[in-house]
């Protein structure tokens, strides 16, 4: 049984379907992207896995529990920690207070404190930015702040959704930096990202999402070998 | 950098202003001129308590509650029947008073929690309309349009007593809002006002804490509502009425929304300005006719020229010249960054 599975999902927004019968999985300790356009579902399959939205069809299974019938912040207990698109902060809260709220279902005060210093090592802006509201951070810095409020759960599995967004791409690169570091210290992710040349590297392993269907699913090197991935996301 | 997890209740970050403040309401039996003034003290105090307890729900939570009103006078009705029907002691009667209004509140908030922003204050509208009703067509036990009369007093004694009792009622039911919002529990409930998509993802039970706030904000609606019944003797539907539940937004709005200090600043402003106005403009007649009119037009100066409140304004006064202009306001929508 893998780590995350994701068995014939289908999402239904009213009655516009958002995912087709798709189905994933990761492997504990691995690094997964999903890449695809625009609007092919990729944040509709993450909101799904968190129980953000409710599936109307297939199922989820996360270390051998079944995720799709769980409120989300059960699922957050479970360990999964989700850094939504759009870097959806509190702008009144300080960065502390975020990063607080990230840690909230935690009572190991101790621990949360060396999650946080090892938070500053990895975005040491955040240190910097402690007292000031998240509202006026740059944009890469609440991209930084997205993460690390998701890493202070503690998460054995974090979903990251179109961390690069809007991000200038000296940014974007810093951001990757730090995620092959998450990536070293244990933590799986999923990672979904409209842009496939920063995606495919930094994972061991990609699907590709149109439209709501899966259409192809591989190594990320191969990936990057192939002729349609190349001329459709790589732009080669 | 040392990393400070406490979250202790900070009175600081108003300044001397608070002090001073409190210091003149102490002071206050002895710069009063007349009795009648201490009289709009105790009445604005429990004002203030009713008013914080909206800014708990709606200005700090951002849950918008427009009929708050049912809260006091589930409040209100409940200690002015156990008054006079039963004859428990006031101070009984003020925690049954909260203890219905949190079960009011029960009632409202679960069918409630679905429902966001204008949808929200549309049904809480409603839901104290349906009360307001209730006090009239049940006129053989509330009295109908005349209430509930003859209600035991909290205190008795001199008006002096009278208002330190209300004084000391209102510190604490503030202080103890006060020190919720630099709780934990005060961080969710910022979190959830700001974003609740966001705070579900980061792991909170938004659900549950919506309906936290809803009870706590019910259980000091009704004690003020309480209070409110064992100081003035009578219950009667006024404490139900949507110019009520206006009040509490208007001296929240004057105050400064989520600050829980602005809610109590309103009300004494408002008050004062309200029952004040004719004993000082006494010789101006225009002014005393038309205090309604006047009334209004300072709340419109006031939302113009200090849209986040008397606090608001301060703390911006106070902070940074560089640092207040780029901070976020929390009395607008944010903008997706």
């Amino acid at each position: 049984m893998s780590f995350l599975r994701v068995n014939a999902l289908s999402v239904a927004y009213g009655k516009a379907y958002a995912l087709r019968g798709v189905s994933l999985h990761v492997e504990e300790g691995e690094s997964v992207a999903i890449i695809g356009p625009n609007g092919a579902g990729k944040t509709t399959l993450l909101r799904a896995i968190s129980g953000l939205v409710r599936p109307a069809d297939g199922d989820i299974w996360f270390d051998n529990v079944r995720l799709d019938r769980l409120p989300p912040h059960e699922i957050v207990r479970l360990g999964i920690a989700h850094a939504p698109e759009h870097r959806r902060l509190a702008p009144q809260m300080t960065v502390l207070e975020n990063l607080e709220l990230g840690a909230y279902h935690r009572r190991d005060r101790k621990a949360i404190r060396q999650d946080m210093e090892h938070i500053f090592e990895l975005f040491p802006r955040l240190r910097e930015r402690l007292g000031q509201h998240a509202g006026t951070l740059s944009g890469g810095e609440q991209q930084m702040l997205t993460i690390a409020r998701a890493l202070m759960a503690r998460p054995r599995l974090l979903l990251l959704d179109e961390p690069s967004l809007g991000l200038a791409p000296l940014v974007k690169k810093s951001i990757f930096d730090a995620l092959a570091r998450i990536q070293q210290d244990g933590v799986t992710v999923l990672l979904a990202e409209q842009d496939a040349s920063l995606a495919l590297p930094a994972v061991s392993r990609a699907y590709v999402l149109e439209s709501g269907r899966m259409v192809m699913e591989g190594p990320s090197q191969m990936l990057r070998q192939n002729d349609y991935v190349r001329q459709t996301y790589l732009g080669l | 950098m040392r990393i400070s997890l406490r979250r202790g209740v900070v009175l600081g970050r108003e300044g001397w202003p608070l002090w001073a403040g409190v210091a003149v309401l102490v002071a206050m039996p002895v710069l009063a001129p007349t009795p009648y003034i201490l009289h709009v003290f105790i009445v604005a105090n429990i004002y203030a308590v009713f008013a914080a307890s909206w800014d708990i729900l709606s200005g700090y939570t951002g849950q918008l509650s427009l009929g708050h009103a049912l809260f006091f006078g589930v409040g209100a009705y409940t200690a002015g029947l156990l008054s006079t029907l039963v004859g428990t002691p006031p101070l009984f009667n003020l925690f049954a008073g909260a203890f219905m209004a949190v079960l009011v509140g029960l009632l409202e908030g679960v069918p409630c929690l679905r429902l966001k922003g204008p949808y929200l204050g549309i049904v809480t509208l409603a839901f104290a309309e349906i009360a307001f009703s209730l006090a009239f067509a049940l006129s053989s036990i509330t009295g109908g349009e005349e209430g509930i009369i003859g209600i035991a007093s909290l205190v008795r004694g001199s008006i002096y007593i009278k208002y330190y009792a209300s004084l000391i009622f209102m510190l604490a039911c503030t202080l103890a809002l006060y020190a919720l919002t630099r709780s934990k529990l005060g961080l969710i409930l910022l979190a959830i006002k700001a974003d609740d998509a966001a705070a579900e993802a980061a792991g909170v039970d938004t659900t549950r804490y919506k309906l936290l706030a809803f009870l706590i904000s019910a259980f000091f609606g009704g004690l003020a509502g309480a209070y409110y019944a064992h100081y003035l003797n009578i219950a009667n539907p006024e404490t139900l009425a949507i110019p009520l539940s206006a009040a509490a937004i208007t001296m929240t709005l004057v105050g400064g929304m989520g600050t829980i200090i602005g809610p109590v600043i309103g009300a004494y402003v408002l008050s004062l300005f309200f029952d004040l106005l004719p004993v000082v403009a006494g010789q101006v007649e225009f002014l005393t006719e038309s205090r309604v009119l006047v009334y209004n037009v300072l709340i419109v100066l006031i939302v113009l020229f200090m849209p986040q409140g008397i606090v608001g304004w301060w703390r911006g006064r106070q902070a940074e010249p560089e640092v207040s202009s780029m901070r976020a306001d929390p009395s607008r929508p944010q903008a997706q960054a």
